[in-house]
């Protein structure tokens, strides 16, 4: 099953996207495919790899990861993609798309919970 | 002019020979005389360098004595010209009387019978000069006087201005050193969240995902796992109560949600809030200050009131916000209360930080305190209302959905 799903990792932070990288190796199921700094990084990545998730900050210098998420659906409807935030008091007033939560598409999580995220994704 | 010997001594006496007699007299005393030929001659060098005259009773005719006490009358407060008027001797009779009567209105007027006896007269000059010459030095003294509360009035306006000055530039500093105060903890807020938050999140991931492969006998993996989401939590908590990022995001009513919802948690004290049903956004000042406000006076019934309940209401209209936060605590001191009112000290910072805000914003601060507890009440008038899609209610709702 290892490898399965596809996964890029977007963070400005490289300590976090390295974290996140061993993470998602660590859990099986997943194979990391790329990994973006910003937002402009992400949605040329995400064009070209085509992966099965996006795991997203929410908290980015320039373009916030909502709206680099909206572009993501664009470019990629059917992709997953995990917002995450050290805040979630930060995604309030942040207006997602009513439709994206009825799908289950875009999930918010807080930083600590994205490992037990990953282990329930696989 | 204080100077006895300055003084002349003006003599009128036109009939006979008492003139010269008087003139000798005076002279032969060391006395300046000077004798008037004419009653107006008189009349005209009073006072000028006269220090009293002295004038025979058959030259003033009563005609002639209205324009003398014009002069007298005319004279300044400080000054009563001495006037010794040479009567003759005898007994009084009506006509005496009458010309007594007549020379009434001329004031300091002293009465010497003649034949006169040269020591009299002269005792009587000298007396005069001397009367004169303490006027002149209480005329002396008035001026210095006049002069000294000039020189006190004009020093307490400039004093007075120089501490309008100083307040002003007072209120600014203090106005300067909020609003940097504020920048501040906003910038120190921000840096928590984005750096030391991140990395301590990145070092919690690796630590799960370390302890997921590992096994974790004596239990160390779980006891750091711990210690990193304590710092994670404190670092955020500390973040946010320095600057909640909801006052930013989606306004005061959230902000001040969750900050009442928290206080209630951390003190143990009872924390209710009301807000409008839908709450614009205000400026960022006013939703700033409404907070920081609102934080401080939290802080003070946490800190002095030893309540057991705090409600706090935020009310608006069309053209202010007010803020009531009450207590039912032990109340503040009469006297600190007094004291605050007077002159803004000894009552801590919270409440001069409070005053210095409204005040920024052109706003009223009032405290009711008794010892049943304290209420403040604060209003600032609304003059930048920013109208913003992001009303209170569908903040909540969206919160509740992402959390559920």
């Amino acid at each position: 099953m290892a490898g399965n799903y596809s996964v890029v990792i977007v963070d400005d932070n490289a300590a976090m996207r390295q974290a996140l990288c061993r993470l998602f190796k660590a859990a099986e199921g997943f194979h990391i495919c790329g990994e973006a700094a910003n937002g402009s990084e992400a949605v040329a990545l995400v064009g070209r790899l085509q992966p099965d998730l996006v795991v997203l900050d929410l908290c980015m210098p320039g373009r916030n990861g909502l709206e680099v998420a909206r572009d993501l659906k664009e470019i990629m409807p059917a992709a997953r993609i995990m917002l995450y935030s050290m805040n979630a008091e930060e995604l309030v007033g942040q207006q997602a798309p009513g439709s994206w939560r009825d799908r289950n598409c875009l999930q918010i999580r807080r930083h600590e919970d994205l490992h037990q995220q990953s282990a329930d994704c696989a | 002019m204080t100077n006895a010997t300055d003084f002349e001594v003006l003599v009128l006496a036109p009939f006979g020979k008492d003139s010269s007699l008087i003139e000798n007299l005076l002279r032969g005393s060391g006395l300046d005389v000077r004798v008037a030929g004419t009653f107006h001659n008189l009349v005209g060098a009073i006072p000028d360098r006269a220090g009293c005259a002295i004038v025979a009773e058959e030259a003033l005719f009563p005609v002639e004595i209205p324009e003398l006490a014009r002069k007298m009358e005319a004279q300044p407060p400080w000054s009563d010209f001495p006037l010794i008027v040479l009567t003759g001797g005898g007994v009084s009779t009506a006509a005496t009387e009458f010309a007594v009567h007549a020379r009434a209105p001329l004031g300091n007027v002293t009465l010497l019978e003649r034949p006169l006896r040269p020591a009299t007269l002269i005792s009587a000059v000298r007396s005069a000069l001397a009367a004169r010459k303490r006027q002149y030095e209480v005329r002396d003294h008035l001026h210095e006087r006049q002069v000294a509360e000039e020189a006190l009035r004009s020093a307490r306006d400039a004093l007075e201005s120089i501490v309008e000055e100083r307040t002003a530039a007072l209120r600014r500093l203090s106005a300067e050193l909020l609003r940097v105060q504020d920048d501040e903890r906003r910038r120190i807020a921000r840096e928590l969240h984005d750096s030391l938050g991140q990395y301590l999140a990145a070092a919690k991931i690796n630590l799960d995902t370390l302890a997921f492969k590992s096994e974790d006998p004596d239990g160390c993996f779980s006891e750091v796992q711990q210690l990193i989401d304590r710092a994670i939590t404190e670092t955020r908590t500390l973040s946010h109560l320095l600057h909640p990022p909801l006052l930013d995001a989606t306004g005061l009513a959230s902000a001040a949600t969750w900050y009442v919802e928290g206080f209630g948690k951390r003190s143990g004290i009872q924390a209710s809030l009301k807000l409008p049903a839908n709450l614009e956004r205000l400026s960022v000042r006013m939703e700033t200050a409404l907070f920081r406000i609102m934080q401080e006076a939290l802080t003070n019934v946490y800190r002095h009131s030893g309540s057991r309940r705090v409600d706090v209401e935020l009310k608006t209209d069309e053209r202010r916000a007010t803020l009531v936060i009450k207590d039912f605590g032990k109340g503040i001191r009469k006297e600190i209360l007094e004291r605050f009112r007077l002159s803004g000290t000894n009552v801590g910072v919270g409440l001069a930080g409070i005053r210095e805000r409204v005040k920024e914003l052109g706003g009223n601060f009032a405290i009711r305190s008794s010892p049943k507890g304290t209420t403040l009440e604060v209003t600032i008038p609304i003059v930048d209302r920013e109208h913003s899609r992001y009303a209170a209610g569908s903040n909540s709702q969206i919160y509740s959905s992402l959390a559920g």
